[in-house]
């Protein structure tokens, strides 16, 4: 017994050394990076987000605008990935203290933490980033993509669609930048038709597959036929929802859905995540004010396919224009 | 069959000895750690170089040890809550929820304007928290004692209720919550209910502290008086606890909301300390590694000041290790787990050397053969 398990721990010794020889490469390669630090430093970026950056969606996203930015540019950058509320502070102040330039808070958990750092590094640059405010700070900016953009394209692309008339948007919880999606997806509907039903619900998880699945088969055992899910990963269950039922349509948001089911998706608002991290990253948006981006600053892609009809496609261009010339009266 | 087992005892002495300590222990850690260092060398990383920037992130210089303190702060009083119910028998595995409870019951009291010196406001948040997470105890505890629910189950099912209701509290409209933000938070707390930075450009406020003191005061709680005694007289024997006159169903209610208290300070602390607002989810798992760091420390108030200390370094270190050699973020939990895992199992292997003691012992007083019959 004694034996085998000192021959195991020899095993083991002798792999880890082994593994390290192969390991060290990928450090050095990383000094040789960080050599001259002032240089090296200039317009550097880091990123801290809440969650993986291969979650498909706006982690993921925001960090390859963010490696974009690096490609054009030459600019040094560093992120690291779910940071927990009680390691916010620390892990920004670090990226602080190792002279990043710009840092970037993905979310809107960071705002107190990239306050308070933001105070405490008066000279480097903050972006609080799906976010709009920015305490008063002057180094610290706020960017987002729009809401209101988005829920506006949606609610046109559902009004043509649906035949019940009843629309339905779907989300996981209500924050702010939901009530103003659903206020303006509202609008947009009762500009087509103002006889049209709406209704907004919440699951109470974003990434719950089986509860967004189950709340959108509530939905259309009530007559609704066309819904809107704003969710994470649990957008698939209102996909699946549709796909089971008959004559269901999805208009998408966030992502293009048609990728993951397209005999159900007449088409998506796309939020351009990799955009924002762009932006955010190229430093084109570090001015102390909270940016919006719309129609106009490329921060809304709608996509459209062959089930909606020549009218709506028409009518979409149309809400297209008229946001990005800000004749709409929605909120930014 | 004999001469296996006292070949065994003889051949390894001192190594047997050790397991039998406390080193073991320390030997389960070690053992974690370099079960880390293979993973870390796995994912391309040196793992000599990873361990080095954690020691940096860790100790290397006055603010960052001043993480390592921060982070230990809720480590400490959570893991003292749970250590007091391990001496007693019972898993109160609530910590998580009792600090939701505790950071709203500090933040009912901390966002109102009250006009009293600023230590009597971060009291009276303290108090009003520890209020809140005793009522929450109070029901484990009460099914356990009175009921025989497993305490477990009811507790772990009860940290869901406390995430949930307090993600309902933050979310505009209710009275707790800030209007207009882009994330489910409470309104700021006064300035006279923040906590003290005791150095600036960190974080550093003095939960760490108060939660080593209350660990030594615990330690002597334990040791030196009627109350302790009795509770580790549960947690020895039930039964002669209650032979000899204890009334067990009140004492495990008690060490239930004691736990819930020290959690609701933990929570109190937290967001009067850090962030100043209660953020929805701002506990992500730290209730649950309370648990480890008290399972670590056997139980034990003044091990559970070197578990918390060390679990904080492992993740105060594990964020400058992942800033700086690119490690992934989840690499610091996946080397705390190894370490509780090899722990225990060490510790398993203890247990069992203990039996064979014991056997050998028998072998002193009987003859040879009924000795053999014995151990077969």
């Amino acid at each position: 017994m004694k034996r085998k398990f000192s021959a195991v721990f020899a095993l083991i010794l002798a792999f880890s050394l082994v593994m390290t020889g192969c390991g060290s490469k990928g450090a050095s390669g990383s000094a040789a990076a960080s050599g001259s630090k002032d240089d090296a430093m200039k317009g550097s970026v880091a990123m801290v987000m809440p969650g993986l950056i291969t979650d498909e969606a706006f982690n993921q996203y925001t960090y390859d605008g963010m490696v974009r930015a690096s490609k054009e540019l030459g600019i040094k950058t560093a992120y690291r990935e779910e940071v927990s509320q009680d390691e916010q502070v620390e892990v920004i102040r670090q990226f602080a203290q190792q002279g990043y330039e710009i840092i970037i808070g993905q979310g809107g958990q960071f705002g107190e933490a990239l306050q308070t750092v933001a105070k405490e590094y008066p000279d480097k640059q903050f972006v609080f980033s799906v976010a709009t405010d920015t305490g008063g700070v002057p180094n610290l900016t706020a960017a987002t993509v729009s809401y209101s953009h988005a829920g506006y394209l949606g609610g046109i692309m559902a009004a043509y669609t649906t035949k019940t008339k009843k629309v339905a948007m779907v989300t996981g919880e209500w924050y702010d930048p939901h009530r103003q999606m659903e206020a303006s997806f509202k609008k947009a509907v009762a500009s087509v038709d103002p006889s049209i039903q709406v209704t907004a619900i919440t699951t109470g998880s974003w990434s719950d597959v089986t509860k967004a699945r189950e709340a959108s088969l509530a939905l259309i055992a009530d007559g609704y036929d066309v819904l809107f899910p704003c969710l994470d990963a649990a957008f698939v269950g209102v996909l699946a929802a549709a796909q089971d039922s008959k004559d269901v349509k999805v208009v998408g948001a966030v992502t293009d859905m048609s990728k993951v089911a397209p005999d159900v998706t007449v088409g998506s608002v796309v939020f351009n995540w990799e955009e924002l991290g762009y932006q955010e990253s190229a430093g084109k948006l570090l001015d102390g004010k909270s940016h919006v981006l719309g129609m106009a600053e490329n921060g809304i892609t709608p996509v459209m396919s062959d089930m909606l009809s020549a009218d709506g496609k028409a009518a979409v261009d149309k809400a297209v224009e008229a946001l990005k010339a800000g004749t709409v009266e929605i909120d930014p | 069959m004999k001469s296996v087992t006292k070949s065994k005892m003889i051949r390894m002495p001192l190594i047997g000895d050790v397991m039998m300590s406390g080193a073991r222990t320390v030997i389960g850690i070690v053992m974690g750690l370099v079960a880390g260092g293979i993973l870390i060398a796995l994912s391309g990383v040196n793992p000599f170089a990873a361990y080095a920037s954690m020691l940096r992130g860790a100790f290397g210089s006055l603010p960052a040890f001043s993480n390592v303190l921060v982070r230990a702060s809720p480590l400490l009083l959570g893991g003292i809550g749970v250590a007091m119910g391990i001496k007693a028998g019972v898993w109160n595995t609530g910590i998580e929820g009792y600090m939701y409870l505790g950071a709203i019951g500090a933040a009912v009291v901390a966002i109102q304007p009250l006009s009293i010196p600023p230590i009597l406001h971060v009291l009276l948040s303290f108090v009003v928290g520890m209020l809140f997470a005793a009522v929450w105890g109070l029901i484990p505890g009460y099914l356990r004692a009175y009921k025989g629910v497993n305490e477990v189950t009811s507790t772990i099912m009860l940290n869901y209720v406390a995430i949930y209701l307090t993600s309902w509290l933050v979310s505009s409209p209710q009275p707790l919550a800030e209007e207009g933000a882009f994330y489910p938070m409470s309104k700021l707390f006064q300035e006279s209910a923040q906590l003290p930075i005791l150095m600036r450009g960190t974080s550093l406020h003095p939960g760490a502290f108060i939660g080593i003191a209350i660990c030594l005061l615990f330690y002597f709680i334990l040791n030196y008086t009627p109350f302790g005694f009795r509770t580790r007289m549960l947690g020895s024997n039930i039964n002669a606890a209650r032979y000899s006159g204890v009334d067990t169903k009140k004492q495990v209610v008690f060490i239930m909301v004691i736990g819930a208290i020290l959690g609701g300070l933990s929570g109190a602390i937290e967001v009067t300390g850090l962030k100043h607002r209660v953020y929805m989810e701002f506990v992500t798992g730290t209730g649950y590694q309370s648990v480890a760091v008290a399972l670590l420390a056997g139980g034990n108030p003044l091990g559970v000041i070197l578990t918390a200390l060390f679990f904080a370094a492992l993740k105060a270190g594990g964020a400058t290790m992942s800033i700086e050699t690119g490690v992934g973020a989840s690499m610091t939990d996946v080397i705390i787990a190894l370490c509780v895992i090899f722990v225990i199992a060490v510790g398993v292997d203890g247990r069992r050397r203990m039996k064979k003691k014991t056997a050998k012992a028998e072998t002193a007083v009987t003859t040879e053969g009924k000795e053999d019959e014995h151990v077969v």
